[in-house]
């Protein structure tokens, strides 16, 4: 047996790409590149925003006849059209009309525009105030770890979907002044989620800072003088992140399940505004006679849920591959 | 094992306490409550006055402080007189109780043992829910439940064991066989099932076995040949009549019959288990690989045990430690579960009573199966951590 022969040169380069911060990014963009659904989805990800995102400002720029109006109106208007109510797919609407004859693409695209809007507010919201519970939770132990983690648990008791109906049925009324109403409704139902929302990453984040808080880098910090804020936000909640990460993406679909359940059983954001959900409540009346609203939106809350499923799949097995979720 | 069985239950009332609490506080701290509408009707004819609605507010308790009417709806209101006169109040609390109950001596003397006939409210600790505002004027809420409980069990109870039966033997086979083509195809459906709205499921469903199954697809040449294909019902739980065509028609079922209720019960059930059994499937498939890792595992194959011995007796037997607590906590969802499912096929049950009443503010009735909800997942809670420490020898009382 032979020893090989060390190039030490090359041991010393890749210690020190090791080091540098943006390789870890790159190693973790390679390992997500590998997981091929991972990748798709994140493809898939990104046309669906850019198309929620662009799509409506282009049809701002198109007109189509409108049979009631007599006269050709821009899709942005969202003006209905009693003559041409459920129209299948044509060249003016490709994917026809609703019960009150306005254009499902468009609305499609704005509602598609609010349902990510809302899904990555709460799970922004509910993230950032799940991790700084837990890592104030984990590093401080005590009455202030029992204290966070009992009302943590309170949280995760509550019957999920029977009191999100009640709050948003009780909220949904309350108007916030100064605010267009159908704005309200949307910053309510992203209070009343992410209210809701917040213990899975305490936990996690509980969890990473306990088996980091004894170790010697938190002493070094400790005796360098760093405050107790300082240690938190820049030792521990970093740490905390990549299982974070992965446990947010998967939270984004279940916020669109969940905003788009509330909003079909008419407990979320209220028609005239469009959203994924609330447009396959009308859907259910037409179903024989207009199958396509009740499918189209449907078929883009699917696939974006999947998409992100399959993104935090393949981000956990990049970031943290023990983890389990 | 009993110390910790005190400090749970302990700690389960605690939490039961704090639940009902924070239901209260949600349906009665904001502003406007249930009677808001009632004296802005545009039509002034139409309008009450000030002193009808008191009356109303009094008949339904809400003319209370808060804190109050939250003890009354809690222990009931036939202690309200006698803790007025003890501490003096007797006079500002006169009103504090409801007409029914002050006509009949403001007590339930006479009536203890039976909840319909007693005239005072008892209190959710007594079991006592109170009356319909608005679903069913005037009825006992726990009767309204109760009505509706046996459709939301039935349901429920078939899913869940429907779906345990599929998903526990399709979990184990694609963890034995990781990577083949049907674990593959097990994840991908799992995947699927957990990103799909369960409600749009539903819809599909009833266009596809309902509609176009009467339509035949618009295909000519089936519709000549059988004016349409056998299409199951689109909601309910019983005909009222049977619809030519129909699945029923097609097997001679007679209208009300069980079997007309399980044809109903069909595509609600095909709904909830595709959503259940993803879940479950997955849960059983990452818990059997776990357990197929174990050095026992091991020891067990090189004591030239077969394989199937292997499989069932040692490895699946241990991997479904976890995947019971997770079924323990199906328990609180077959009451209040299936608020979707039971809302897309218009299936009478809990979830619609619930939505019903969210809808119509009748609160007696939302905070009645709110309560009972929380008391079931606290429960299920515990029941759960048990399971676990009386299967798993290793995880201890602490």
């Amino acid at each position: 047996m032979s020893v090989a022969k060390i190039n030490l040169d090359e041991l010393n380069n890749e210690a020190l790409l090791v080091e540098e911060h943006e390789s870890m990014i790159s190693i973790y963009w390679g390992r997500l590149k590998r997981h091929r659904l991972a990748f798709i989805s994140l493809i898939v990800l990104a046309l669906i925003i850019l198309g929620v995102a662009i799509g409506p400002l282009i049809m701002g720029q198109m007109t189509y006849y409108n049979v009631q109006k007599d006269a050709y109106v821009n899709y942005a208007r969202d003006t209905q059209d009693l003559q041409s109510k459920n129209v299948s797919p044509s060249s003016d609407h490709f994917l026809g009309t609703d019960e009150l004859g306005r254009d499902v693409l468009f609305r499609l695209l704005i509602a598609g525009r609010l349902s990510l809007t809302i899904s990555l507010s709460v799970v922004l919201i509910q993230v950032s105030i799940g991790i700084f519970l837990g890592a104030v939770s984990g590093f401080y132990g005590g009455w202030v770890d029992s204290l966070i983690q009992r009302i943590a648990e309170f949280f995760i008791i509550l019957p999920a979907l029977p009191l999100l109906l009640t709050l948003s049925s009780i909220l949904r009324n309350v108007r916030i002044p100064g605010i267009p109403p159908e704005w309200s409704q949307s910053i309510f139902i992203i209070v009343i989620l992410s209210f809701l929302g917040w213990p899975g990453s305490c936990r996690l984040s509980r969890g990473v800072v306990l088996s980091l808080r004894n170790q010697q880098f938190t002493e070094a910090a400790k005796a360098l003088g760093m405050s107790d804020l300082g240690i938190i936000t820049r030792h521990m909640i970093p740490n905390a992140l990549p299982p974070i990460i992965v446990l947010a993406t998967l939270g984004l679909g279940g916020v669109i399940l969940t905003e788009s359940a509330l909003s079909f059983l008419g407990f979320g954001i209220n028609p005239p505004v469009a959203t994924w959900g609330n447009m396959l409540q009308n859907a259910q009346t037409d179903m024989l006679t207009a199958p396509w609203k009740a499918l189209i939106p449907g078929f883009f809350i699917l696939i974006s849920v999947l998409a992100f499923n399959y993104l935090g799949d393949g981000l956990r097995d990049a970031l943290d591959p023990r983890l389990k979720l | 094992m009993i110390n910790y069985l005190i400090r749970r239950s302990l700690q389960m009332i605690v939490t039961i306490i704090f639940a009902t609490f924070a239901i209260f506080v949600i349906l009665n701290a904001v502003p406007g409550g249930p009677l808001s509408g009632l004296n802005q009707t545009g039509n002034t004819r139409d309008r009450l006055s000030d002193e009808q609605i008191a009356r109303i507010e009094q008949a339904l308790g809400l003319n209370k402080p808060l804190p109050l009417r939250y003890l009354t709806w809690v222990a009931g209101e036939d202690w309200v007189d006698d803790v007025a006169a003890v501490i003096g109040r007797s006079e500002a609390w006169a009103n504090y109780q409801t007409p029914r109950c002050i006509d009949a001596g403001r007590t339930n003397a006479g009536a203890q043992t039976d909840l319909e006939t007693s005239p005072c409210g008892r209190g959710i600790l007594r079991f006592d829910f109170g009356v319909s505002w608005q679903m069913a004027r005037g009825q006992e809420v726990s009767e309204v439940i109760w009505g509706r409980l046996g459709n939301t069990v039935r349901l429920m109870a078939t899913v869940s064991v429907l779906s345990l039966l599929i998903a526990l033997p399709i979990g184990i086979i694609s963890a034995v066989r990781q990577y083949s083509i049907l674990d593959y195809v097990v994840t991908t459906f799992g995947f699927f099932g957990l990103s799909m709205p369960v409600f749009w499921l539903g819809l599909i469903l009833i266009i596809i076995f309902g509609f176009q199954f009467r339509e035949c697809f618009g295909i000519d040449a089936c519709k000549e040949a059988f004016g349409s294909l056998p299409y199951f019902p689109s909601g309910g739980v019983e005909s009222s009549r049977i619809l030519p065509g129909s699945i029923q028609d097609v097997f001679g079922v007679a209208k009300g019959s069980s079997f007309d209720r399980i044809i109903h019960l069909t595509l609600p059930t095909l709904m909830l288990t595709f959503a259940s059994l993803a879940s479950w499937s997955r849960f059983m498939r990452s818990s059997m690989l776990e357990v197929l890792r174990q050095d026992y595992v091991r020891t067990a194959r090189s004591k030239g045990l077969r394989e199937y011995v292997v499989i069932v007796k040692h490895a699946a037997r241990n991997a479904l430690i976890p995947v019971i607590t997770i079924v323990v906590f199906e328990i609180p969802a077959i009451f209040s579960g299936a608020v979707l499912t039971e809302s897309v096929f218009s299936y009478p049950g809990i979830g619609r009573l619930f939505i019903g009443a969210l809808g119509g503010n009748d609160w007696p009735i939302v905070m009645a199966i709110l309560y009972i909800s929380a008391i079931l997942v606290v429960f299920a809670t515990l029941v759960g951590d048990i399971l676990y420490t009386l299967i798993d020898p290793r995880i201890r009382f602490d």
